[in-house]
């Protein structure tokens, strides 16, 4: 049993460009360059279809969560047919899926230039980004903002204003990231209060941008208004830790999306910043992916939401029951008695908590429960 | 006269070391210490020159690398230079880790590898004198150490953080220690990293600040990373609650007691690595920037008297401007950009950048990370230790950093990260923008390795200084800095601990400097000041909070607080009223020349440089004086 993600050890504790907390690489996700190369020559000789058949192999165990194994099959194919394109454009894709930027470019080699957006990505997480300012495209949205963000990491600011502009005209005029990097600039500028204007319109599109936030309360102070500055800066404070959090549990869960409790500390996260029913979705996938092993903090976790955030007092029930018929587990009895104990629903409370002594007799906690519904029944 | 300005008063050198006339050895000499010639380094054709063999330094730190991964096998190792002789060279501290101590299963061994110090000869050649320290054997599962006299004797005591109980070594002279811990009140058993004396409440004795980092439970480790073999890693920071830190007030009398909740110091968010006093806003009394792993940065206001409020969310030092917290490990200050306002430097992790923070005139700062050009070259490794130093002796402070990933194995996950790390070192325009040096490097650059703490100091008293890297797991490396040769350097010795210092130039211009011993991380640089003079001749040097200016060629006194001795030794610090007046300290041989002046000189060749010898050109503040 898995205790902990991978990327409990890998991750940064916060991925600081926001691009890279919404990109994951767009030509990852899009598939981009592969294209024709990806349906691969037609099959001519049993060689090829031996290829076609590891190919297919190797795209199911990497959509099992066998990333990496579907990673050292494809570089075996590879091997044994280097002229493979459909092979070679899977394997960077794959590569470029795990983090492995570098093997992604390698195998990015004799590929064509319609991997180059993929290419201009990986150098970008690579951080090397005079090469991959030559590769990523302005007209693409999410290569405008890498781009934007590549020559301000390089300190090339009147380069970065212009490319800012232009990424607007392509990605939109309300992008909370961009938003974020023009009241920055202005703020840099001392232009505060042209950057307090920028922010706020940022946090009407995402009260939770915590750059945008930040740069408020400094720009406030800046130009005296001290504590409304103050104000802000508490209140952004207080959701650093959060939003570290959410960000943490996302990187966990990129680095194995089907390992049921990544989805399940994203729904916490989730949950602690207000974000319910993102939160839920999270919780719901965790369920259908959880282990044996695993259901029960996940259900407990569900429920908790479903009854209190969700006021759903039925549907909490019923996540727990199902669950209880899936691992038989005492807890998800008595914490199903204790939401019906807290709508007063007692007999109902009751009748969970006798269920729970059934596979805990004796247990002094649950008695003492059990005592309380029926005492008030 | 309050306590604190009687413990200004300082004596200012400004010289350029080894300017006595003396031949300066180099270090493939064959001597006393058994270093061959042969042992000599070629030079490396930039900044830096490994000069590890012929320095006698030959320290390996021991992590005690477990398959369990417990964290604290990759935070360590530290390291103090400082002179424990009062014999004007400095010498070095490293603590060791070795085996982790593991309650009943596997419990710290007796003969544990010891901490070790190393004397110097003011040269750049070290004399392995653990054997002879006594305490300063300290075998503890050794993380950072701290440098202060904190019983007034005159002499540097060391404060040892380790995961277990801390320990308090007291210098005994002669190069010996005793530990002191328990009399002192201290001994926190907790895991701690970063600590560092300073004078909070101007009574003229050192007050402590020690920064708990997180708790974690080698009992029953957790498993992090991917289950194949080879694949578990170090957890993340994120997984353990933090540790507070712990500020203790000094007695006068060497003993120490917890003054977290009168001081104000309460909420000090925990995970702290890195302590660094430092009078940001320049009113004469200590300031505190606490650097924390993965949770935001503080900075402490002191009122004066040892109470502070925290600064931190108006000066904006708190997180980046993204408004992200960073993992902050090591620290440094300085005036990188020479509008004399201090300025904050905080190494972070992968995927952050370090961070620079450019101090204003009303007490707050702005992330100058991206103007300074310094943010594209630190986003991919993993920076630790760091020293803000005038290399080249042109009048600006160069950056530094010891860079190494926590994560042995992170090229599995990230195949473009590595465990060890090319140091990196940016070297200033002039005004505050930094560009990645690379041909200046020489040796510094000329491997990787998992750096963790980096000390400045004039190793060989040729004026400029040298660096030392210390490494997790691996050998500790000696860089001779040959950038300053033929350069003119302002060295101010004896300054209180953490001072801001103002320097008058003939032509109007004026400097602001920062004394050590700044933290770097889990550690402790030289305590002097040293920076380039080019053509300019000091008109004044002036520590703030001091009102007397210390003109050149003036003859002053040092005011020291101190002493007596109680019959176990420990040194009783003359509280306030009537310090005792003695005779200005001048560090050492190398100095002679320059006793209780203000001087300079000009020296052609580096005191290491082969074949050579050091030779001086006087100046004309030499001449005059």
């Amino acid at each position: 049993m898995r205790r902990t993600s991978p990327a409990v050890a890998s991750a940064p504790p916060l991925t600081r460009l926001l691009v890279l907390l919404v990109v994951l690489p767009v030509a990852v996700a899009s598939g981009a360059g592969v294209g024709a190369a990806q349906e691969g020559p037609p099959a001519q000789d049993e060689g090829t279809a031996t290829i076609d058949a590891g190919l297919r192999a190797a795209r199911a165990r990497f959509e099992r969560g066998e990333r990496r194994e579907a990673i050292a099959d494809l570089e075996v194919l590879l091997a044994r047919e280097p002229a493979r394109l459909d092979v070679r454009a899977q394997l960077v894709r794959y590569d470029f899926a795990v983090h492995r930027y570098e093997a992604a470019l390698e195998a990015a080699d004799g590929l064509g230039p319609e991997f180059d957006p993929l290419r201009g990505e990986a150098l970008y997480l690579l951080t090397r980004y005079e090469e991959a300012l030559a590769l990523l495209d302005p007209a693409v949205p999410e290569h405008a903002v890498l781009r934007v963000d590549a020559l301000e990491a390089l300190g090339r600011l009147e380069e970065a204003a212009r490319e800012l502009e232009r990424a607007f005209a392509v990605v939109g005029p309300d992008d909370v990231r961009l938003l974020g990097i023009r009241g920055r600039a202005l703020a840099r500028a001392g232009e505060h209060a042209e950057a307090i204007a920028v922010f706020g319109r940022a946090l009407e599109v995402d009260p939770l941008d915590l750059r945008s936030l930040y740069g408020l309360g400094r720009s406030l102070l800046a130009v005296g208004e001290r504590e409304d500055g103050l104000a802000v800066l508490e209140r952004h404070r207080a959701l650093v830790p959060l939003v570290d959090q959410l960000d943490f549990a996302r990187k966990s869960l990129d680095l194995e999306p089907l390992h049921a409790p990544n989805h399940a500390a994203v729904g916490d996260a989730l949950r602690a910043l207000g974000r319910t029913a993102d939160a839920r979705a999270e919780y719901e996938a965790a369920t259908r992916l959880a282990q044996d092993d695993e259901v029960v903090p996940i259900a407990l976790r569900l429920a908790r939401l479903l009854h209190e955030d969700e006021r759903d007092t039925d549907a909490a029930l019923g996540v727990l029951a199902e669950a209880f018929e899936r691992v038989n587990d005492v807890r998800l009895l008595v914490r199903a008695g204790d939401v019906c104990l807290r709508e007063d629903r007692r007999a109902e409370a009751a009748a969970w908590f006798r269920r729970a002594l059934q596979l805990a007799p004796g247990e002094p906690a649950v008695e003492q429960r059990l005592r309380e519904a029926e005492g008030g029944s | 006269m309050t306590a604190r300005a009687a413990f200004l008063s300082a004596l200012v050198v400004a010289s350029l070391a080894s300017c006595d006339g003396r031949e300066a050895a180099p270090p493939g000499t064959a001597d006393a210490t058994g270093v061959s010639s042969a042992a000599a380094p070629e030079p490396s054709g930039g900044w830096f020159t490994d000069v590890t063999e012929p320095s006698g330094v030959d320290f390996v730190h021991v992590a005690g690398f477990t398959a369990e991964r417990h964290l604290p096998e990759t935070m360590g190792g530290g390291g103090a230079l400082f002179d424990v002789e009062n014999d004007g060279d400095l010498d070095l501290y490293l603590v060791q880790s070795g085996p982790l101590p593991i309650p009943e299963t596997a419990p710290r061994p007796q003969d544990a590898p010891p901490n070790r110090l190393f004397l110097g000869d003011g040269r750049g050649r070290f004399e392995d004198a653990t054997a002879r320290s006594g305490a300063a054997a300290h075998t503890g599962y050794g993380q950072g150490v701290a440098v202060g006299d904190v019983d007034g004797d005159g002499l540097q005591d060391l404060y040892v953080t380790n995961f277990g109980p801390d320990a308090l070594l007291r210098n005994a002279g002669d190069a010996r220690f005793v530990d002191a811990t328990r009399e002192a009140g201290l001994g926190d058993p907790r895991w701690t990293v970063g600590a560092t004396f300073f004078d909070a409440d101007l009574d003229g004795d050192l007050d402590l600040y020690v920064t708990g980092y997180v708790a974690i439970d080698v009992l029953h480790p957790e498993w992090c990373g991917d289950r194949r073999d080879g694949w578990r890693s170090y957890c993340h920071p994120d997984r353990y609650p933090g540790l507070p830190d712990v500020f203790y007030l000094n007695d006068g009398r060497g003993h120490f007691e917890i003054a977290n909740e009168k001081s104000g110091l309460a909420d000090t968010a925990g995970k702290g690595l890195g302590a660094l006093p430092v009078d940001y806003d320049q009113d004469g009394d200590l300031d505190l920037y606490v650097a924390n792993d993965s949770v935001e940065n503080r900075l402490w206001r002191n009122r004066g008297d040892a109470t502070f409020e925290d600064a931190t969310l108006e000066s904006g030092t708190g997180v980046d401007v993204d408004g992200m917290t960073e993992a902050g490990m090591g620290l440094a200050c300085g005036d990188v950009d020479g509008d004399l306002d201090v300025d904050l430097f905080v190494t972070n992790y992968d995927g952050e950048s370090n961070t620079l923070y450019l101090g204003g005139k009303d007490g707050s700062f702005t992330d100058g990370t991206v103007r300074a050009g310094m943010e594209a070259a630190s986003r991919l490794p993993v920076g630790f230790g760091t020293v803000m130093c005038d290399f080249d002796l042109d009048g600006d402070l160069d950056v530094a950093v010891a860079n190494g990933h926590i994560i042995h194995n992170i090229q599995l996950y990230e195949d473009g990260k590595t465990w060890a790390q090319p140091p990196a070192l940016f070297v200033n325009r002039g005004d505050g923008r930094f560009d990645l040096a690379q041909d200046e490097l020489g040796a510094l650059g000329a491997r990787d390795e998992v750096g963790r703490a980096l000390l400045a100091g004039d190793l060989d008293g040729d004026g400029d200084e040298d660096l030392v890297l210390v490494t997790c797991g691996g050998r500790a490396r000696v860089l001779r800095n040959d950038a300053g040769d033929g350069r003119a350097a302002l060295v101010v010795r004896d300054v209180p601990p953490h001072a801001a210092v103002r320097v008058l130039f003939d032509d109007g211009g004026e400097r602001l400097l920062v004394a050590g011993p700044q933290p770097s991380y889990a550690g402790s640089s030289a305590p002097d000041v040293i920076t380039g003079l080019l053509d300019r001749r000091v008109t004044s040097v002036r520590v703030v909070g001091d009102p007397r200016d210390l003109p050149p060629g003036s003859e002053f006194r040092s005011e020291r607080r101190r002493t007596s001795r109680d019959p176990l030794g420990r040194a009783a610090v003359s509280r306030r009223g009537a310090p005792s007046r003695t005779s200005a300290r001048v560090a050492g041989s190398d100095f002679p020349a320059a006793r209780g002046r203000v001087r300079a000189a000009r020296c052609v060749q580096s005191a290491l440089r082969r074949s050579s010898r050091t030779t001086c050109c006087p100046t004309p503040e030499t001449r005059s004086a």
